[in-house]
């Protein structure tokens, strides 16, 4: 098995986890580890396709890779601190309370 | 020409606009300005008329702009020809008189400030409009006016009916204005230019038309039925009426709806003989019918803004059939020399209107009103005069080119056109002198009214009486007007007055004339015997203006909220229902790609 392969069964595995768990799991914080998954699946392809055949990297696509794991951060950090707010407002962290936000 | 006019004629308002923040710091420069920037406006835009009256070719200055080297270059500049002139003089000059008329109708108005910056941009944008010499400027200064007329319809934001018909107006415009766009993306495509030139230089060039292009004016024509509210988009001007009186002047004397026939006229110079049967057609039977259903509309009418507003639908009819009319002699100028009628009769009607509204504290229902002629001499008589020009009464000029109207549809021989428009001729003195009848004469109707103090002061009593002469005036000046838009009527010969159509005018005057003065004045039948039985029925149907706005409301509101309803059923709510779905949804697309792929 190749870099290339292991790179993105690895990632394709890491979105299906996430999605699992998203479609299956009802407290807030495990949903917002799901979305991190994710993410990370997806910074997982793209930094594989950006590998040449040659075994250079292309930089300009690492450079968007290391910002996208910023930007995963701050999601992260905005998705806890909305299960916190829900939390102090509802007493639990089941997610199906938040069926009240829709109009 | 005064110097750099073509171009300071609309930048001037438009940076006025911008400074009307700082000139607020003050509130009689806050007041002065605009008004004095509205009259410089009108000087310059005075000052370019002898350079285009000794005819081509045209100034048509222009700067490089949207540049990205070797692939596209747009040109854009200002044209100065006798249309674009002409309705520079109309927008401004009809504009700066209304300027005036409001420092006396909204002083002491909340939101004064923002009331003088739309008023500006307004008239900046429309005379932006009609000098552009390309579609996408033109386009741009379309949308720029559609926007002004939103925020000054809806000017007393805190009204209901005023926030709804801003929207509504903005809205419905809109659907027009997407088949505009479209057109102006089509004329790119075949001509990799917005510049009229190119596009005359274009059609010029090919001995037959191209598909493409032929469509082209019909989706022109759906932009102005949008902007001018003809048939069936005409439902957002009579709402429009929710507005403070001097900006219903200025959208339907001199702005906003004159934006669609300035057009349709600048489209039609630009096709020439290359413009298809099918849409002078089509200009003819929009126009006729609009005009004949919004005078039906216009005699049950109750609020004395409605019935302007319907009467400007018409008029703006009346126009439309001019352009479709005269294509085949040359008639451009017919229906330029309605709208300059228009544009005098109905600023004049509107500003005499909100005398009255002014002082009933906002009272708009004719049936309370009655017996205010003694309270507002000057109002009435300029009243009478505008309702009598509007009905096309000799000699006042709405006779002159209305009469022109007629003249034309008899040489063509569109025959089916022509009593449509006599009709609604007939029709239009009928709801004017109705109209004078409920406002002024009689008795007072209501109590509020009896309590109520008229006042009328010098400084709306000025626009009035300026614009009732120029309605005595301009009727004469057919023979000059013709030459300066440098239109021979036919056969070489300028001008000329017909006695069939003239005889057909004082038909259309004796039919809608003597009806309206029986019931009214002579009360036999009085009008309340209108109200009852079949009459009771037509009056009802009218009154609701064929039940277009119900029907829209019905279908595209309601039918469109409860399909929204419906779907909104399909969201529960639940995060792992909506992810599961997803995940199913991605599967079945894999699954799908697999097979087919």
């Amino acid at each position: 098995m190749d870099v290339a392969s292991i790179g993105l069964t690895g990632g394709m595995l890491l979105i299906v986890l996430g999605l699992y768990c998203l479609a299956t799991k009802r407290n807030m914080i495990r949903l917002v580890l799901a979305a991190e998954i994710m993410t990370n699946g997806a910074i997982v392809l793209l930094v594989t396709f950006a590998a040449t055949p040659l075994g250079m990297v292309n930089p300009a696509i690492v450079a968007i890779a290391i910002l996208a794991i910023g930007i995963g951060g701050c999601v992260a950090a905005i998705g806890l601190a909305i299960a916190l707010q829900a939390f102090r407002h509802y007493k639990t962290l089941d997610v199906r309370e938040l069926k009240r936000l829709r109009w | 020409m005064l110097p750099y006019a073509p171009f300071l004629v609309w930048l001037l308002p438009l940076v006025a606009s911008a400074l009307m923040p700082l000139a607020a710091l003050h509130p009689k420069v806050r007041d002065l300005f605009p008004v004095v920037v509205g009259f410089v406006t009108a000087a310059f835009a005075l000052s370019m008329i002898p350079d285009v009256s000794a005819g081509p070719p045209y100034p048509n200055p222009q700067i490089s702009w949207l540049l990205v080297p070797g692939l596209i270059e747009v040109k854009v500049g200002v044209l100065l020809d006798p249309l674009s002139v002409f309705m520079c003089n109309i927008v401004a000059g009809i504009g700066s008189l209304i300027l005036l008329y409001s420092l006396a109708y909204m002083a002491g108005e909340e939101g004064i400030t923002r009331y003088w910056f739309f008023m500006l941009l307004f008239i900046g944008s429309m005379i932006g409009l009609v000098v552009a010499d390309n579609f996408l400027w033109l386009y741009i200064f379309w949308e720029m006016v559609g926007l002004c007329s939103y925020a000054l319809i809806g000017f007393w934001y805190k009204k209901p009916e005023a926030r709804k018909a801003g929207v509504k107006a903005f809205i419905v415009t809109r659907i027009g204005d997407v088949f505009f766009l479209a057109g102006i993306i089509l004329i790119f495509l075949n001509t990799g230019s917005f510049a009229f030139s190119d596009l005359k230089g274009t059609l010029e060039a090919f001995k037959v038309l191209p598909c493409a292009l032929s469509t082209v004016p019909f989706l022109l024509l759906l932009g102005a039925i949008g902007k001018s509210a003809q048939l069936p988009l005409h439902v957002w001007l009579p709402d429009a009426m929710e507005g403070p009186t001097t900006v219903s002047a200025l959208i339907h004397a001199a702005t906003m709806v004159k934006a669609g026939v300035y057009l349709m006229a600048r489209t039609h110079l630009i096709y020439m003989e290359a413009a298809p049967e099918a849409w002078l057609t089509a200009l003819i039977w929009v126009g006729a019918i609009t005009a004949f259903l919004t005078a039906t509309m216009g005699l049950t009418a109750v609020d004395i803004k409605r019935v302007l507003a319907y009467s400007t639908i018409s008029q703006i009819g009346y126009m439309m059939m001019a352009l479709g009319l005269g294509a085949s002699a040359g008639f451009v100028f017919i229906s330029q020399f309605h709208l300059m009628s228009h544009a005098i009769f109905k600023a004049l009607l509107f500003l005499a209107a909100g005398v009255i509204i002014h002082s009933l504290a906002g009272l708009r229902d004719m049936r309370k009103m009655g017996g205010l002629w003694r309270d507002a001499p000057v109002t009435f008589y300029t009243m009478v005069v505008g309702v009598l020009a509007l009905g096309g009464v000799p000699p006042f000029n709405g006779f002159w080119s209305k009469d022109l109207i007629f003249a034309a549809a008899l040489e063509t021989g569109n025959y089916a056109a022509l009593f449509l428009a006599v009709v609604t001729a007939a029709l239009t003195l009928a709801y004017g002198l109705r109209m004078i009848y409920l406002t002024f004469l009689g008795e007072k109707r209501s109590e509020e009214v009896k309590k109520m103090h008229i006042h009328e002061p010098w400084v709306m009593r000025v626009p009035l009486l300026i614009l009732a002469t120029l309605c005595f005036i301009t009727g004469f000046t057919g023979e000059n007007f013709a030459g300066f838009m440098g239109v021979l009527t036919h056969n070489g010969e300028v001008f000329h007055v017909e006695p069939l159509s003239v005889s057909l005018s004082i038909v259309a005057l004796l039919v809608g004339g003597i009806p309206a003065y029986l019931v009214y004045w002579k009360r036999s039948p009085p009008p309340e015997n209108f109200a009852r039985g079949g009459w009771g029925a037509l009056q009802r149907l009218l009154s609701e203006g064929y039940y277009f706005d119900k029907f829209y409301y019905a279908v595209f509101v309601d039918g469109l909220k409860a399909a929204v309803q419906g779907f909104r059923k399909t969201h529960p709510g639940i995060l792992n229902f909506n992810i599961s779905l997803i995940l199913g949804g991605l599967l079945l697309l894999a699954f799908l790609l697999l097979m087919l792929g």
